[in-house]
Order: C-alpha cells, then sequence, then structure tokens
C-alpha cells in the first residue's frame, strides 16, 4: 500500500477532528484555564487560585440558580416526559381522526422562534393589559399575576416549557412505539393481557432506550433553558426564574466576569454529568441483557 | 506507521498551536489609512434607525461644504436594544475585528464599557476640549459619558425629567397646577384615587432586565443623590435613597395612588393604562414626549401638559435627569478625522443639533439653542406648550449624574433587591437598599 492511500482515511476524517478540536475541545480547555481567573474580555486573564468557586460556595444567588434549574430538570422528567408519551399512546392509536395534524399541532411549538414565542408570552400574561386577562375578564375570573409573583413565575416558565418541549420528546416515543414488532403485542393479546397489561409488561419495556434517551437530553435540556426567563421574566421577580444558563450569560456579558461565568459553566458542566450518570444507572441503561 | 502518527499529530499540534497565537493577539487598534479615492463607507450602528438619518443628513452637508470627501458613504444599521451591545461587547473582545465606526450608545450601558480595558472607544477629550464648539456646550451632558477624567461622547439630549399630566382628567376633578411638592403630589393623588384613576405607573421590580430603570434614578438625582458619587462609592442607601424608595412604596402600599407594574415603557402593555384614562401622570424626562408618548398614544394628543418637578421641600430643586444616549466613535475606525469631523457637527454644532431636533425632537445640550425660536416653538400634543421654554427655565439647575463601570449592575440590583421586595412587604427600605449596596461592592471588589 503507498503511503498516499494509507493517509487517504485519515485525510478524509482530518477535517472532522481539526473543527472539533477548534470549536469544541480547545473552547473548552480555555473555558476551564478561564475559570481560574478574572478577565474582562480584553487584555490577559489573571489567575486568582480558584477564588471564583470560593465565591460561588458564598454566592447566595448562585444557590438559587442551581435550585431553580434542578427545579426545571424534575419538571422536565416527571411532567413533560410523561406527558409526551402519553400523547404518543394516544396519537400511536389508529382509531384516532386527524392524527397526523395532531401531531403537527403538538410539534409546531418546538419549530417557532423561542424569541418570538417569548415575546407572545410577555404580551399574553401581562397583569395589566394582557390578553389572558381579557379572555379570564369574560367568563368572571381574576387574572393571577404569573410574572410578578415568586410563587407563580417558576410554574408559568414550567408551563412554557411543557408547551414547547413536549412535541419534540412525543416524536421520539412515538418513533419507538412504531418500532416495537406487531407480532410481539399480538403475542400479548393472544395471552389474555388487557391494554394496560401489554403496555406495562410489553410495550414500556420496550421503550427502554427510547424512555433513558429522552431523560437524559431532557436532564441536559432543563440546565440550557436560557431564552424564556431572559425576555419573559428577566429571571425575576427577586431571582425566582434565573436558571443557571441566564445566570451564567449576565456574569459573562453583563458584569464581563468571564472568569466567574467559567466557573458557573464548569460547575454546571459537573452537574449534568453526575445526574445524567445518575439517570443513565437509576433507568438501568448500564445493565447487560 | 508508528513515524505517519507522530508527523500527523505534529502537524495538527503546530497548526491549532499557530491558530492560538494569531488570536491571542490581543487587541489592536486599526492604523490610521490614507483616504483612499474609492467609496469610503462609514459604519453607524445604534438602537433607533432615525437617529443614522440625522447623521446622514449632516454628512451631506459636509460633503456639500466640502468639508468631507464626496465618496463618504454612510451605512445605517439598527440592532435591537440588548442586541446591539451584547455584540460591540463580544466585537470589542474579540478584538475589534468587525467594529463600526460609530455607535449609539444609551446611558445605562455605557458603564458597561469602561469595564474593559483598555476602552473600545475613542478618547475625545482633547478633540472636544479644543473645538470650537466647546464654549457652547452644555458640557454636564458629557459627564455621564466620562470615565477617568476622559471624554468619550456627549448626550444628544438636555434630558430633564418633568411631571407630564392629563389636563382634562386634572380639569375633570379639581386638581391644581403647579404641584408644589410631592407631598401635594400625593394629595392629588389620593383625589384622583376617589374616582379609580392612578397618579402614576411606577416599576415593581419584577423584571430585572425589563422595567422602567430610569424611575428611580432621576427621584435620586433630583435630591443630589444617585447609586454613585464622582469618586464610584456607593451611595445608593444614604438617607437620600431610603427617602425615595419608601416614597414610592408608600405611593403603592400606603396610600394606593400608584399602579405598580412589571412593564418597561418599550412594552405597549405599560400604555394600556394611560389609553384607557386610568393612570393620570408620567415622572420622565423630556425624551419620553417624541420616543415613548407621541408613538404610544397618539390618540391622546392635546390632552397632556407638563410641568416641573414637585420639590422635595419648598423651594427645592424642580427638575431631575435620567437616560439619555451619546454617540462614540470606536476606537477601531478607519478614519478618526472623517469620524471626528461628523460627531463635532452632529453633536457639537448648533446646526446638527437643530438637525437632531428636527427629526427626532431631542433637545441639544447646545446654549446658544436655549433661545432659538426652532426649539422653543410649541407642541401640540401637550397643548400649546413648549418643552424648550421648560429647559430655557430649568437647564440651568439640571443635577449631575455619576455614571459608573456597575451602572447597570445597579439597575438589576434596584430592581431584584430593592423594589421588588420592598413593593411586597418582604423588607424595609433601608434593608433593601442595604443588600443593594452590599452586593455592588462585592461586585466592585471581585
Amino acid at each position: 500500500m503507498t503511503i498516499r492511500n494509507r493517509m487517504a482515511p485519515y485525510l478524509f476524517i482530518a477535517p472532522f477532528f481539526i473543527l472539533f478540536f477548534l470549536f469544541w475541545f480547545w473552547p473548552v480547555l480555555f473555558s476551564i484555564f478561564l475559570s481560574n481567573t478574572d478577565w474582562s474580555g480584553v487584555g490577559k486573564p489573571e489567575f486568582n487560585n480558584l477564588r471564583n468557586f470560593v465565591n460561588l460556595i458564598n454566592d447566595s444567588v448562585f444557590h438559587i440558580t442551581v435550585r431553580n434549574t434542578l427545579y426545571i430538570a424534575v419538571a422536565s422528567i416527571l411532567i413533560i416526559a410523561p406527558l409526551a408519551l402519553l400523547l404518543a399512546i394516544l396519537l400511536n392509536n389508529r382509531l384516532i381522526k386527524f392524527s397526523d395534524a395532531i401531531r403537527l399541532a403538538i410539534f409546531l411549538p418546538v419549530v417557532m422562534s423561542l424569541v418570538v414565542a417569548s415575546m407572545i408570552f410577555l404580551n399574553l400574561l401581562d397583569y395589566n393589559a394582557g390578553i389572558l386577562k381579557y379572555w379570564l375578564g369574560l367568563i368572571g375570573l381574576k387574572m393571577p399575576d404569573l410574572l410578578s409573583s415568586e410563587k407563580l413565575s417558576m410554574p408559568t416558565l414550567i408551563g412554557i416549557l411543557i408547551w414547547r418541549w413536549t412535541g419534540y420528546n412525543m416524536l421520539f416515543f412515538l418513533a419507538g412505539l412504531q418500532s416495537i414488532p406487531k407480532d410481539v403485542l399480538e403475542a400479548a393479546k393472544i395471552d389474555g393481557a388487557n391494554n394496560f397489561q401489554t403496555f406495562i409488561y410489553v410495550t414500556f419495556p420496550m421503550l427502554k432506550p427510547v424512555t433513558i434517551f429522552v431523560i437524559v437530553q431532557s436532564l441536559i435540556g432543563a440546565f440550557q433553558v436560557f431564552e424564556e426567563p431572559l425576555i419573559i421574566t428577566g429571571g425575576g421577580p427577586a431571582y425566582s426564574s434565573l436558571t443557571m444558563a441566564l445566570y451564567l450569560y449576565n456574569r459573562a456579558f453583563r458584569n464581563l466576569r468571564f472568569g466567574y461565568a467559567s466557573a458557573v459553566a464548569l460547575i454546571q458542566f459537573v452537574l449534568i454529568l453526575l445526574l445524567s450518570i445518575f439517570a443513565l444507572k437509576v433507568t438501568g441503561a448500564f445493565k447487560k441483557e | 506507521m508508528r513515524r505517519f502518527y507522530k508527523i500527523c499529530v505534529s502537524t495538527l499540534f503546530i497548526f491549532v498551536l499557530s491558530v492560538c497565537i494569531v488570536f491571542a493577539g490581543g487587541t489592536k487598534e486599526r492604523k490610521v489609512e490614507k483616504v483612499p479615492e474609492g467609496p469610503i463607507e462609514i459604519n453607524w450602528w445604534g438602537f433607533v434607525a432615525e437617529d443614522g438619518d440625522v447623521m446622514k443628513e449632516c454628512l451631506d452637508i459636509l460633503k456639500s461644504r466640502g468639508e468631507i470627501p464626496e465618496n463618504v458613504e454612510l451605512k445605517i444599521t439598527a440592532y435591537g436594544f440588548e442586541e446591539l451591545y451584547d455584540k460591540i461587547l463580544a466585537i470589542f473582545t474579540a478584538g475589534g475585528t468587525g467594529a463600526p465606526d460609530f455607535v449609539e450608545v444609551e446611558i445605562s450601558q455605557a458603564g458597561r464599557f469602561y469595564k474593559q480595558d483598555p476602552i473600545g472607544f475613542m478618547d475625545l477629550t482633547q478633540r472636544i476640549n479644543n473645538s470650537p464648539y466647546y464654549e457652547d456646550q452644555i458640557i454636564s451632558r458629557a459627564a455621564p459619558y466620562s470615565y477617568k477624567g476622559r471624554i468619550y461622547g456627549i448626550d444628544m439630549d438636555l434630558s430633564l425629567s418633568m411631571i407630564y399630566y392629563r389636563k382634562d382628567i386634572f380639569d375633570q376633578y379639581n386638581i391644581k397646577v403647579p404641584i408644589e411638592t410631592w407631598d401635594d403630589y400625593i394629595k392629588a393623588g389620593l383625589e384622583l384615587k376617589k374616582h379609580g384613576i392612578y397618579m402614576v405607573e411606577v416599576p415593581n421590580g419584577a423584571n430585572p432586565d425589563n422595567f422602567n430603570e430610569d424611575f428611580v434614578p432621576q427621584l435620586l438625582i433630583q435630591q443630589g443623590g444617585g447609586y454613585f458619587d464622582k469618586n464610584g462609592n456607593v451611595i445608593v442607601n444614604n438617607q437620600i435613597g431610603v427617602r425615595t424608595i419608601t416614597f414610592i412604596n408608600d405611593m403603592v402600599n400606603k396610600y394606593g395612588i400608584a399602579l405598580a407594574s412589571a412593564s418597561d415603557i418599550f412594552d405597549p402593555p405599560f400604555y394600556a393604562p394611560y389609553n384607557e384614562g386610568k393612570v393620570a401622570t408620567f415622572i420622565m424626562p423630556s425624551w419620553m414626549l417624541e420616543y415613548f408618548m407621541k408613538p404610544n398614544m397618539p390618540d391622546l394628543s392635546g390632552k397632556w401638559r407638563i410641568m416641573p418637578l414637585p420639590a422635595w421641600e419648598k423651594g427645592g430643586v424642580r427638575t431631575s435627569t435620567a437616560g439619555g444616549t451619546s454617540l462614540m466613535i470606536t476606537r477601531f475606525t478607519k478614519y478618526p478625522d472623517i469620524a471626528w469631523k461628523l460627531f463635532e457637527f452632529n453633536r457639537m454644532a448648533k446646526e446638527g443639533g437643530l438637525i437632531g431636533h428636527k427629526k427626532m425632537g431631542y433637545f441639544p445640550p447646545i446654549k446658544s439653542l436655549l433661545n432659538d425660536p426652532q426649539i422653543i416653538k410649541p407642541d401640540e400634543y401637550i397643548g400649546g406648550q413648549s418643552i424648550g421654554e421648560y429647559f430655557k427655565t430649568y437647564a440651568p439647575s439640571i443635577p449631575e449624574y455619576y455614571l459608573s463601570p456597575f451602572w447597570w449592575d445597579g439597575h438589576l440590583l434596584m430592581a431584584s433587591e430593592v423594589l421588588y421586595p420592598v413593593i411586597t412587604g418582604k423588607i424595609s427600605p433601608k434593608v433593601g437598599l442595604d443588600n443593594m449596596a452590599l452586593k455592588l461592592k462585592q461586585l466592585m471588589e471581585q
């Protein structure tokens, strides 16, 4: 084999690795480096001997963002995923008319611009002049102050996330349901299993790979929630809807503290990694079948 | 094979290292070049495209006089408010590649750029001081755009605070004007409350990213206070701060004469209560009229009037200031002399100031314009009154206004640490302001 022939495969894969190194590996390394420095974006970063992490431990606002983000993660797993599965089961039924149109309607929020959707919700939910206030007034109900209440701002945000992401996760479950061999389901019926028993003992176990995927990527997505709190609530009131991603952005681009923001990013990464491993363990992903 | 691997890895390493060295070169200013013969594009970035049109008209005049070469063209690009400054900061951080020549810098954002060293804008101190127009400037309007003794811009507007009030509502319920003190303002508000009308809409701080951040500072500045003093020390939690926040909280909770709102002046829902006749006054600067009131409340033309701010004590200061926008030249411009000529004419020359006033309605801080009939002409929207006449009276008493690199952080903390918890009854004004001051100082020390 000539040198040229031997080099050819490596040259074909080289562009990917070069780009991967430049746009993922190097920035991650640089971010880890920055997390130990003070840097405003101009001039040289100055080492600060882990002071960023010490400050984070004492930063009460950061603690709130971790709590808020975990709140969203739990809601994603306990509300969005089951709801997506339920919708997938319903829409997988041939008896449902216009199921294609319903699937499209449920999926549309996923493809809508996040900024546009957030602006619409901002005007819809305004306490003084929002459209929701008008609709509720027509049926004699009082509009709650969803965006200015510490207790209601996070549930409101989660409601918007449910609207946005249920359709996306529903697609994965639909694909999983449609990949289950029909003869397995027929065999269960022949053995006398009703619909519920078929779901519990046949369908749901066979959806395990899809379920694990949905749970893990929902976890990752929860830690990346940024646009909705930025536009709709600004992370308020009183930090009640401030997520880790928005806090990281504020520290980097509002406060020009790239070192501190990188420390937040590093902790975010560690949390995602630990929670993902935990989720995989709990769901039995590491068990050999 | 092993030798081949070594060659590949070594080549990749050298390539990556070279790229890093190139991008780690730090910020460089572009060298001044000779004016080429082909078309020269001067880039203007702002958040109000019409302000760019004002600049274009200034350019055309200077070209017609031969003061700027004919081949200079102005390219105007308008961005969303937040997007513009995030973009500029990212460009400065990346070394200035792609930086425009001019940036329209709103006062609340200017401080963000002072955090970088060197600052990404051109130091105009010497040019401004040596300008033939210098003596005609109300130079205090350069103070917010100065840092550590260097001037980077001059405001386009005097931005004097005043009360805009609904004359028809005041007449209907027999409210006498002018209102002399804030205590009289509260009494007037209590009278309107009997008829289901609020006196004013105030920010409740629920959304720290989207609230009327000028409302509180103008009340502080009127009393000689603010977030920072001229040396950059945090003073927001002094007696002035406590009195101001107590006053706002009392208007909402004790007297019930203020509507606490999560909306900003940029949001249509902010104007809904005004359009419905449920709120009777604004406490805002002069730019509120052209930029916000006229476009958002066109049907209320002729129903508004203006009057000076009530004083905190009888005989006290009757005006304040808040907000404003400057033009700044980036230090990455290829044509600093051309950019300066444009800036000087647009910001400092009487003629350039008049163009801005006619097109955009702002009132340039230029002394010789204060008596100009085109500035002091009546405005139909405010029933024939003239904001220009108001300026003649009150411009000399405009309080000083000290910015800081942490000004925007102060706004965010005012919303989250003070306004929201105080208005919702969780903490007292003093505790909220102390929390805000503590967090500001922590940010400044980091």
